[in-house]
């Protein structure tokens, strides 16, 4: 389909010199090389699966290894038939990275349905959508009673959700010049575009970089601690990537060990500062790390709610928490991992509701976490301290700042538009989805862990993060929460916006040659 | 001594002045014919038209038997050649007017080094530091740290209620036997400066320079009759780089502050560099924007754009809405008879401050060069040295001449006293002088061996 959307200009096969560039018949798309390289990547993934199934011994390797292959040659073909456009358009951009992340949840719901886990296709998009948006919420009954290619499966996609297919694709892609970096900003999470070095696919690869060195040093972790080695790689995936899936229907908690729940909580606090930063750690330059206002304000909120559970709660009507996992749970939703240890549908009704707000708010800019930001929510209060002041000073000039940084103010009003469409989809999202039937705590919390990616929410959600307690009207509009929170509302609505112009204007066109 | 003076702008021509009365041949370089014509007119220097960056222009204001090159143009660039052309030429000392900062800062250490140049000035940091020592010492419309800062000389008008009205210098100071904390160092009145004597009677509405020791400044201004407080809400006019800095520190201080800037850029630029200063946008002469940010509250209104009229004018509507104390920085010292009239408190010009520091650095042995606005009274500082008719002498057995008056001496241990007659000098004491530049010469000669 988007093979001739811009083919426009079929690139010469020979330079100058009569040597030869191109095979025959490559077309010049940005949608449709990205698609396939990422198409091909969740092919692999899917393979690997089945790897993991031939080794366990389990029923699906074939049908695992088939939909693996289908899916990579599918996605080899188109990306090998393509090449990057020299000039690429900022609308290309987000129609590029909204299609690759609907292709690869399609893509990644085939395994689902093949091995017969899931007999309707909403069900398997659903655990795709929640996984690739390392969202973590699941319709899965049965959990253990699954296999572990599957499982794996779906550690994976979280895995790859977390740090982003296109980030990925960006590193590996030969020829990706000036429009990479709005590729990457347009999929990273949170508003930093920075470059780390002066060429883009330098930078994806750093970024990749320390992302694996992170999931390795986990896992390594883990393993020390006790896990099966497999239990170990599928937890470091999920806690790397903010996603929160388990093998296990308890989580972290069915290990019942204070260390392995402490590696998680490192782990889980770690993915949700900015990757940015550590690479720059790691590169003998700390400051910026250390002295990061959002970094403190970040870790300040999870020990604020952490201590709020611990000291308070049991004295508020609600069951005392103990201090790990106090620790854990604000960890993991101020992270959006969702991982779960405690009860916490038994704590007070504010540590419930702090937990409540801290979901679609997430962690760091530059993180694998979901949901606004610490940053936006920073810059949205310096903006308004500003407003404040101006009715003092009506003439009043002042920036508006996060942390020592200064927001240019076209960025700051580009940040509390963000806010306010974000606080739509919240909000509407939790009416929507209460109109489906759920009570007023679950639809809220349903809202709020869908589009803040966390997983597990309050009322019916809070074991685990099961979202069969919503009926299924309900899971189609947290799945586009999903998307929305994972790609950070604007490429999805900007999509949405190319399809909805392009489609009548196609139209249009055709009839005025007729 | 030869000097050479490059830039005949506010500091050039005050430079001049000041050199050219002490007895320098001092030959002025300027580009613009028509400035060069209006000081070769008003002053009596030598004036060579052309720039100091080319050599020939150099050789004919006589840079090969130059003592002292003083590059004070508004350009860093121009100042900087010229110093460094000046000492290939074998000038013995250069001053150079450098404006960027960051060139002042460690950052262009190793560059100032290299040019060799003797002493950096800039005016802007200059007024700004005055501006802070009037903000400190609140009520005083003058300023100038001496002996490192352990004296000051503070300038006031003498108010009604002052004990010493009516009262002669030679009836106060028996009051005050036996230690004296100050000494009247110069008298103003009716516009004509005078280096008092003992049957000089003081008079409400007089202006005089006081010497005191720092710790004394507050009771020194109570007996004068002016009313002091501490600046805690203060407004600065301008944004440029006197009022910026003012702004910063008076914030740091603790002060509340408010700043308000004319253009939109630099105000932006302003807001972001300053975090806790509110920054205001607007014309300083807006009265309805005045009035919003309450100048009616203010302890301080310091106003220092670049337009005299603008800062002459927003004082005077701060000084007639509330009691604020009022700083008008002006760059036409012709005005100054007339700032009083309209309620401002203290006016300062950038020319002076830089004009101190360069004339402290030529005159060597002084180390602090205090030269009022409006008279040709200064302030100096010398080091006696071994063997002069100063070491062991008492000052009364000195027998200076009439326009010299010995202030203050600065022990080597780092005392300071006021200087009776029997008061006893010794090789190493700093001692402050009131004088009149004429006299300079004698001054310098009985403290030096």
């Amino acid at each position: 389909m988007t093979l001739t959307a811009h083919s426009g200009g079929r690139v010469s096969w020979f330079g100058e010199r009569g040597e030869r560039l191109l095979s025959p018949g490559r077309y010049s798309s940005l949608v449709a090389n990205v698609v396939g390289l990422t198409l091909a990547v969740v092919g692999v993934g899917i393979i690997a699966s089945g790897v993991i199934e031939l080794v366990d011994g389990g029923p699906h390797v074939i049908v695992l290894a088939l939909a693996g292959l289908g899916v990579w040659a599918v996605g080899s073909v188109v990306w090998r038939v393509t090449i990057v456009p020299k000039q690429i358009r900022v609308l290309d951009v987000f129609t590029t990275v909204t299609l690759a992340w609907v292709a690869m949840a399609v893509a990644g719901a085939i395994p689902y349905l093949v091995t017969g886990h899931f007999d309707r296709i909403d069900d398997a998009l659903f655990e795709s959508i929640s996984g690739f948006t390392t969202t973590g919420a699941t319709v899965t009954p049965d959990i253990e009673a699954t296999s572990k290619g599957l499982l794996f499966w779906r550690s994976t996609t979280q895995w790859m959700g977390g740090m982003g297919v296109i980030v990925l694709v960006v590193a590996v892609l030969p020829t990706v010049g000036s429009g990479g970096m709005s590729l990457l900003a347009a999929e990273a999470p949170g508003p930093t575009g920075e470059r780390l070095t002066p060429r883009v696919r330098e930078t994806a690869r750093r970024l990749w970089g320390v992302y694996v060195g992170l999931t390795v040093t986990l896992a390594a972790a883990y393993f020390a601690a006790g896990m099966s080695l497999y239990d170990a790689v599928s937890h470091s995936f999920t806690t790397v990537s903010t996603g929160g899936f388990s093998p296990y229907q308890a989580s972290i908690g069915h290990f019942g060990s204070a260390v392995i729940e402490w590696i998680a909580i490192v782990g889980m606090l770690l993915a949700g500062g900015s990757f940015t930063l550590y690479y720059r750690a790691l590169k003998r330059d700390p400051q910026p790390l250390l002295r990061s206002t959002e970094f403190r304000v970040y870790l300040g909120v999870v020990a604020f709610i952490a201590l709020w559970a611990f000291v308070v709660s049991g004295n508020d009507g609600g069951q005392a928490a103990g201090f790990r996992d106090s620790l854990f749970t604000a960890a993991s939703t101020v992270t959006t991992t969702g991982y779960v240890t405690a009860e916490y549908g038994l704590w007070s009704q504010t540590a419930q509701l702090l937990l409540l707000v801290a979901m679609p708010i997430g962690a760091m800019a530059g993180s694998t976490a979901g949901g606004v930001k610490k940053v936006r929510v920073m810059a949205v209060a310096s903006y308004a301290h500003r407003e404040a002041l101006r009715h003092l000073h009506p003439r009043l000039v002042r920036p508006v700042r996060v942390g020592n940084g200064i927001l240019p103010d076209e960025v700051a009003g580009r940040v509390v538009g963000f806010m306010m469409l974000a606080l739509a989809i919240f909000g509407g999202g939790a009416v929507a989805i209460s109109a489906t039937g759920p009570d007023m705590i679950t639809s809220f919390s349903a809202s709020a862990t869908a589009f803040g990616n966390v997983g597990p929410g309050l009322g019916a959600l809070d074991h685990a993060g099961d979202f069969l307690a919503i009926p299924r009207p309900g899971r189609w509009i947290a799945m586009g929460q999903m998307l929305l929170g994972r790609l950070e509302i604007y490429p999805v609505i900007l999509a949405l916006s190319v399809v909805t112009l392009r489609i009548p204007r196609a139209f249009h066109r055709r009839r005025s040659v007729d | 001594m030869h000097v050479i003076i490059v830039g005949a702008g506010e500091v050039g021509w005050y430079l001049a002045q000041r050199l050219g009365a002490e007895g320098n041949d001092v030959v002025v370089v300027e580009q613009n014919e028509s400035v060069a014509a209006a000081i070769g007119a008003e002053l009596d220097v030598q004036v060579v038209v052309g720039s100091a960056t080319v050599p020939s222009t150099l050789q004919a204001a006589g840079i090969d038997r130059c003592d002292l090159l003083a590059g004070v143009t508004q350009n860093d660039e121009v100042n900087l050649l010229a110093s460094l052309l000046a000492k290939e030429f074998g000038v013995d000392q250069t001053v150079v007017r450098i404006q960027t900062e960051e060139l002042r800062g460690p950052l262009g250490a190793r560059l100032l080094s290299t040019m060799q140049a003797d002493v950096v000035i800039d005016p802007d940091a200059d007024t700004a530091d005055e501006i802070l020592e009037l903000a400190h010492v609140s009520g005083a419309d003058e300023v100038y740290p001496m002996s490192g800062g352990e004296l000051l000389v503070l300038g006031a008008v003498v108010g009604g209620s002052s004990p010493f009205v009516g009262h002669d210098l030679a009836e106060i100071g028996r009051s005050f036997e036996p230690n004296w904390k100050f000494l009247f160092g110069a008298l103003t009145r009716d516009g004509e400066t005078v280096i008092p004597r003992g049957d000089q009677v003081i008079e409400a509405g007089d202006h005089v320079r006081v010497l005191t020791t720092r710790s004394a400044r507050r009771e020194i201004m109570e007996l004068l009759g002016v009313t002091s407080r501490q600046a805690r809400r203060v407004m600065v006019l301008g944004g440029g780089s006197v009022g910026s800095r003012v702004a910063d520190q008076l914030q740091d201080e603790g002060a509340t502050v408010v700043l308000l800037e004319h253009d939109a850029h630099r105000a932006k630029l302003l807001s972001e560099r300053l975090p806790r200063v509110t920054v205001v946008q607007g014309d300083i002469t807006d009265t309805e924007l005045l009035l919003e940010e309450s100048v009616s509250r203010m302890d301080l209104v310091i106003a220092a754009t670049g337009d005299d009229a603008s800062n002459v004018l927003a004082c005077a509507y701060a000084a007639a809405e509330g009691d604020a104390f009022t700083v008008a920085v002006l760059h036409r010292l012709a005005l100054l008879p007339l700032v009083r009239q309209f309620g401002i408190d203290a006016a300062l010009s950038p020319r002076t401050a830089s004009a101190n520091a360069v004339l402290r650095h030529i005159r060597g042995g002084t180390a602090s060069v205090a030269t009022f606005l409006e008279s040709d009274v200064e302030v100096n500082e010398f080091e006696i040295e071994s063997g002069s008719t100063a070491d062991g002498c008492l000052v009364a057995d000195l027998h200076l001449p009439h326009s010299v008056l010995l202030g203050a001496v600065t022990r080597r241990d780092g005392s300071a006293e006021i200087v009776r007659g029997r008061t006893r000098l010794d090789a190493g004491d700093n001692v402050v002088v009131f004088s009149r530049p004429d006299a300079l010469a004698a001054t310098r000669k009985a403290f030096s061996a």
